[in-house]
């Protein structure tokens, strides 16, 4: 308790000090782990970013026009295999340099440079084929095909030339945490928070003189900070906690428009869990009603829950998730001990053994998400303890996260807890395919299956709309039976900003987009 | 510098409210399931704020005429209490409301809005339907896509009120079968002078598909139609498609129900449908404010009488309707100071939500003797309502992002019995017609258990979504 008051004084001291002219200070779920958005890997990547750099065409949050802050007009070429862009005049980029032709071609060779191990330039590689700098305003970019829709895929951050010395850009670079783009602000990341300050542009004009990123922390504490004003945001309200800021006339509740949905992923190359049986036991050991009460505050039944129940990679609404497959929302630990007991497992004394050996499973969560589903970790745990299975409980830093987790390389768990959030596209192809070459960035215990991946090769393949849903549904039901994950829900994102933050129209996904039309004031 | 504010514990100053029937007492009771709020006796220092200029104050006639003001004190608000109907309307639960309603003594009125609103419901649900194809079979259309979906184009241009786009997607179109028939009766429809503001077209054969006469409390029966199916060029799969006609139809039967249930209420009910026509609908002219009895008002997203033929005229008269209600109406007296420069500011609107939220709960306090928790749901209801009723103005207006700006607002507002299917379903059409399909997907997903036809409008919207994601920037999932 009496930590718990300190770090309420300390986080209101930081309040005070943040305060001055039209500041905002703002917790995030986790800190983002770099500024260069090419290596983002999680929103708060994703979130940051969209303060310091431009996107080449965008979305409006409003009416979702495509837009460009940069591009001033466009026109079509080499019969829609290329696109001429003409840019604003005058931008500068936030060390003064203006914002040239040669900057738009670089971020292109740069996303098609091999040597550049960035995940979101290999998706654009096959988009783009090139780029030429014709002049200092116009940039011609040409695509591998012919698109119906040629802007839409020109949704990448535009990168200084000049902040680079080749198009190899590694990620871990002084500009992951200084960058330079041309974004409204100019961001700066410390060790434990990002500060964001107002960059005077030709095409930005926020009203806002600096934003404070602050490391989420304890949700209590972030609760009691924005209502008494020590901060002005919150990105993501924990469930159990929305309630209490609901009933405020000075925090508003906002809506974040994020598909995003909640698994544990299950270790299918390690002891017992190699076997089907075993995991499907688990999947029927977890009472999900419990746990969605316990962590999240729902009451069973209630329709207007911000959490639903899943069977598959998808959220209910969308329309790759397959219907007919149900969701296991109670335990049944009776057809968990035929299972178990099918798959040769013996239970001694209340504990389940596989070749004698007590089965131990080691879980972990990634650890923000412990803070937005209370304690799920521990819930899950006893839930699986309660069953018969010894069990010992980790928490994962996003760092650790980013590194092994999702590169398959954290083989010590049996479980691990996340979730994946999504923007219009629902493409799960790199979470479940077999790692290999360009296949399976996201497999996080390497999970390997033939039919898994023929399904994902359908889906790569589809020429119709309807024969990608096909197979998608297919990939469900069998994923649903597999079992590499354990599919829990999905989970809807609130965020709180202080009643005085004005005009914040929150952008599906990029969040800040529309940020230079934020206000403060009374 | 001032002193932080801090909240007072919810539910702990206020006065309980001494309910006596059980519905309102468990909204209320959820309500007190809050968690405590603590105030944090630190002397931090809040950022300095910019000051706006404040709120126009609203006439206090017009708040003391509220519905929310009028009800606060225990005794006029009885009646609605011992009727399980007006709880369920207000809880917005309409499929259940309806029978309720029915059940003796039958409430006419309460069945008149239930069925009122369902029609909307299902009106929205066509925009919504039409939006999603109309972009997704228009302006995103592939070279694979089979040639039927013209016809799918024609039925969404009917609903949308273009009867010249809808006649000349007909003519490109050789239909065989069950379409042919169809495809004729709309032809017709689409170059007679019927077309676009009268939709019985889906209402009659072959297009019908109810049998039942609308009766108020019924539901009709909606029997489970075959979806289109038109093949695709890879020979293994069928495009699918709904026949949209299907919602225009609930719609226009649900409206018949109303008008059976209060016969004479016709005016009254003229003004109710006005906001929500589709767009080549004929509408009534609005006349003058029609005196309302509070079983009319009880719940509603109106505060008076001449706030739903405020809604109605501004539909059409956007800013001019303003003008031509503030005297009358608190939502048109609350939107005037909103406009500036010929333009209703969306910002604006909300500072004159949020005072008239603390009128109306100045006013409920004072009527019934303190505050009461339930104060708090009924002013949310209130400015739900005039977020509402300033995108109609904004719309009318040609303002349609600042229309934009006005419903998400109201949305993030919508909880509890601020929450209307009515309101969902028409951001969703909104949202459909902007080409965004993932908000409008998870409010179609949850009302569908309410309103099973809604599956029409799901084909195009999730037509429109697998499109949009298969060709959108490249992006992988993150977290």
């Amino acid at each position: 308790m009496a930590r718990r008051t300190a770090l309420l004084f300390a986080t209101l001291a930081l309040g005070a000090v943040v305060g001055t002219g039209s500041s905002l200070s703002y917790n995030e779920e986790v800190l983002p782990s770099t500024l260069n958005p090419l290596y983002a890997s999680s929103m708060s990547d994703h979130r940051s970013q969209e303060l310091v750099f431009d996107r080449l065409y965008f979305h409006d949050a409003i009416n979702n026009d495509l837009k460009s802050r940069v591009v001033q007009k466009f026109e079509m070429v080499d019969d829609g295999r290329g696109v001429k862009l003409t840019l604003v005049p005058g931008i500068k980029w936030h060390d003064g340099k203006p914002l040239t032709a040669k900057d738009v071609c670089f971020t292109v060779d740069a996303m098609l440079d091999p040597k550049t191990a960035s995940p979101v330039a290999e998706g654009y590689r096959a988009v783009l084929a090139g780029c030429e700098a014709q002049g200092s305003q116009v940039a011609k970019i040409k695509f591998t095909q012919v698109f119906h829709n040629p802007l839409e895929r020109l949704g990448f951050a535009v990168l200084p030339e000049a902040g680079f010395t080749s198009t190899a850009i590694a990620p871990d670079l002084e500009f992951a945490a200084h960058p330079i783009g041309t974004g409204p602000f100019k961001g700066s990341k410390g060790r434990r928070a990002v500060t964001f300050d107002v960059f005077a542009n030709t095409h930005h004009a926020p009203t806002i003189a600096q934003l404070r990123l602050n490391d989420a922390g304890d949700p209590q504490l972030q609760v009691r900070s924005i209502i008494n004003n020590g901060s002005q945001g919150i990105i993501a309200v924990p469930p159990l906690l929305r309630p209490e800021l609901s009933a405020s006339d000075d925090v508003a509740l906002k809506t974040y428009d994020l598909r995003s949905w909640w698994f544990v992923a299950v270790n299918t190359n390690k002891g017992p869990l190699k076997d089907k049986r075993v995991r499907q036991a688990l999947n029927v050991s977890l009472d999900r009603s419990e746990l969605r009460k316990l962590a999240i505050g729902t009451i069973a039944g209630d329709q207007t829950s911000p959490c639903e129940f899943i069977s598959g990679p998808f959220v209910q609404a969308s329309p790759y998730y397959n219907r007919a497959v149900p969701v296991t929302e109670r335990s049944d630990v009776k057809k968990a001990e035929a299972l178990l007991t099918s798959a040769g497992l013996t239970k001694v004394g209340g504990n389940w053994s596989s070749n004698g050996q007590p089965v131990q499973l080691n879980i972990g969560i990634l650890a923000p998400l412990n803070n937005e589903a209370e304690d799920l970790l521990s819930q899950i745990g006893n839930q699986l303890s309660a069953v018969g299975f010894g069990r010992q409980d980790q928490k994962i830093n996003e760092d650790e996260w980013n590194r092994r987790v999702k590169a398959g390389q954290a083989n010590e768990y049996d479980l691990v807890v996340g979730k994946w959030s999504f923007g219009v596209g629902d493409d799960v192809n790199d979470l479940f395919h077999t790692r290999a070459g360009r296949e399976g960035k996201l497999n996080i215990f390497n999970y390997s299956n033939a039919q898994v991946d023929a399904i994902l090769k359908e889906y790569d393949a589809a020429r119709t709309d309807k024969a990608a849903q096909d197979a998608y549904h297919k990939l469900h039901a069998t994923l649903a039976e597999e079992l590499p994950y354990l599919f829990l829900w999905k989970l809807d994102t609130r965020s709180a900003w202080r009643a005085e933050v004005r005009n914040n129209l929150i952008s599906p996904y990029y969040y800040f987009t529309e940020i230079d039309g934020w206000k403060y004031g009374r | 510098m001032s002193r932080p504010s801090c909240s007072p514990p919810h539910g702990s100053a206020a006065r309980r409210s001494a309910l006596s029937h059980r519905w309102l007492g468990l909204a209320l009771g959820l309500a007190s399931l809050l968690p405590l709020v603590g105030c944090g006796g630190a002397d931090e220092v809040a950022p300095p704020v910019e000051v706006v200029a404040a709120p126009a104050a609203l006439p206090a006639d017009l708040v003391s005429a509220a519905w929310p003001v009028r009800l606060a004190a225990d005794a006029p608000r009885a009646p609605f209490e011992a009727h399980p109907g007006w709880g369920l309307l207000f809880s917005r639960k309409l499929d259940e409301a309806l029978p309720a309603f029915a059940a003796a003594p039958a409430l006419p009125v309460g069945l008149a809005r239930v069925h009122l609103d369902i029609a909307a419901v299902y009106r929205n649900a066509a925009l919504l339907g039409a939006n999603a194809t109309r972009h997704v079979y228009g302006t995103d259309r592939l070279p694979q896509d089979p040639p039927q979906v013209d016809f799918l184009m024609a039925d969404a241009l009917a609903v949308l009120g273009d009867c010249a786009g809808a006649k000349a997607k007909l003519e490109a179109l050789a239909p065989q079968g069950e379409l042919s028939a169809r495809a004729a009766a709309l032809s017709a429809w689409s170059a007679g002078p019927a077309c676009p503001a009268d939709l019985s077209v889906f209402s009659t054969a072959p297009f019908a598909t109810l049998t039942e006469a609308p009766t108020p409390g019924l539901s009709p029966t909606v029997p489970v139609a075959a979806p289109y199916r038109f093949a695709l060029p890879d020979g293994a799969s069928d495009l699918e498609g709904a026949e949209l006609g299907l919602l225009v139809e609930l719609a226009r039967w649900h409206e018949a129900a109303a008008r059976a249930a209060v016969p004479d209420a016709g005016g009254i009910i003229d003004l109710h449908v006005a906001p929500s026509l589709l767009p080549g609908e004929a509408r009534a002219a609005v006349g003058e404010a029609p005196v309302l009895s509070d079983e009319w008002l009880f719940g509603s997203f109106h505060m008076s009488g001449a706030d739903v033929a405020f809604a109605a005229a501004a539909r059409g008269d956007g800013l001019a309707a303003v003008e031509a209600w503030k005297g009358r109406s608190l939502y048109a007296a609350a939107l005037a100071p909103a406009v500036q420069g010929g333009k209703l500011v969306p910002e604006l609107v909300l500072d004159q939500a949020a005072a008239m939220s603390r009128a109306l709960r100045d006013g409920m306090g004072a009527a019934a003797g303190g505050p009461q928790d339930f104060h708090r749901m009924f002013a949310d209801v209130a400015v739900v309502g005039l977020l509402r009723a300033g995108a109609l103005v904004a719309d009318a207006a040609g303002e349609p992002r600042d229309a934009g700006i006005l419903r998400v607002n109201a949305f993030e507002r919508s909880a509890g019995p601020s929450s209307d299917p009515v309101f969902l379903l028409g951001l969703a059409a909104w949202d459909a017609g902007n080409r965004s399909p993932v908000r409008a997907q998870e409010i179609i997903h949850l009302q569908l258990p309410r309103f099973p036809a809604l599956g029409a409008a799901r084909y195009p919207l999730d037509a429109l979504h697998l499109r949009l994601g298969r060709t959108a920037a490249p992006s992988a999932p993150v977290h």
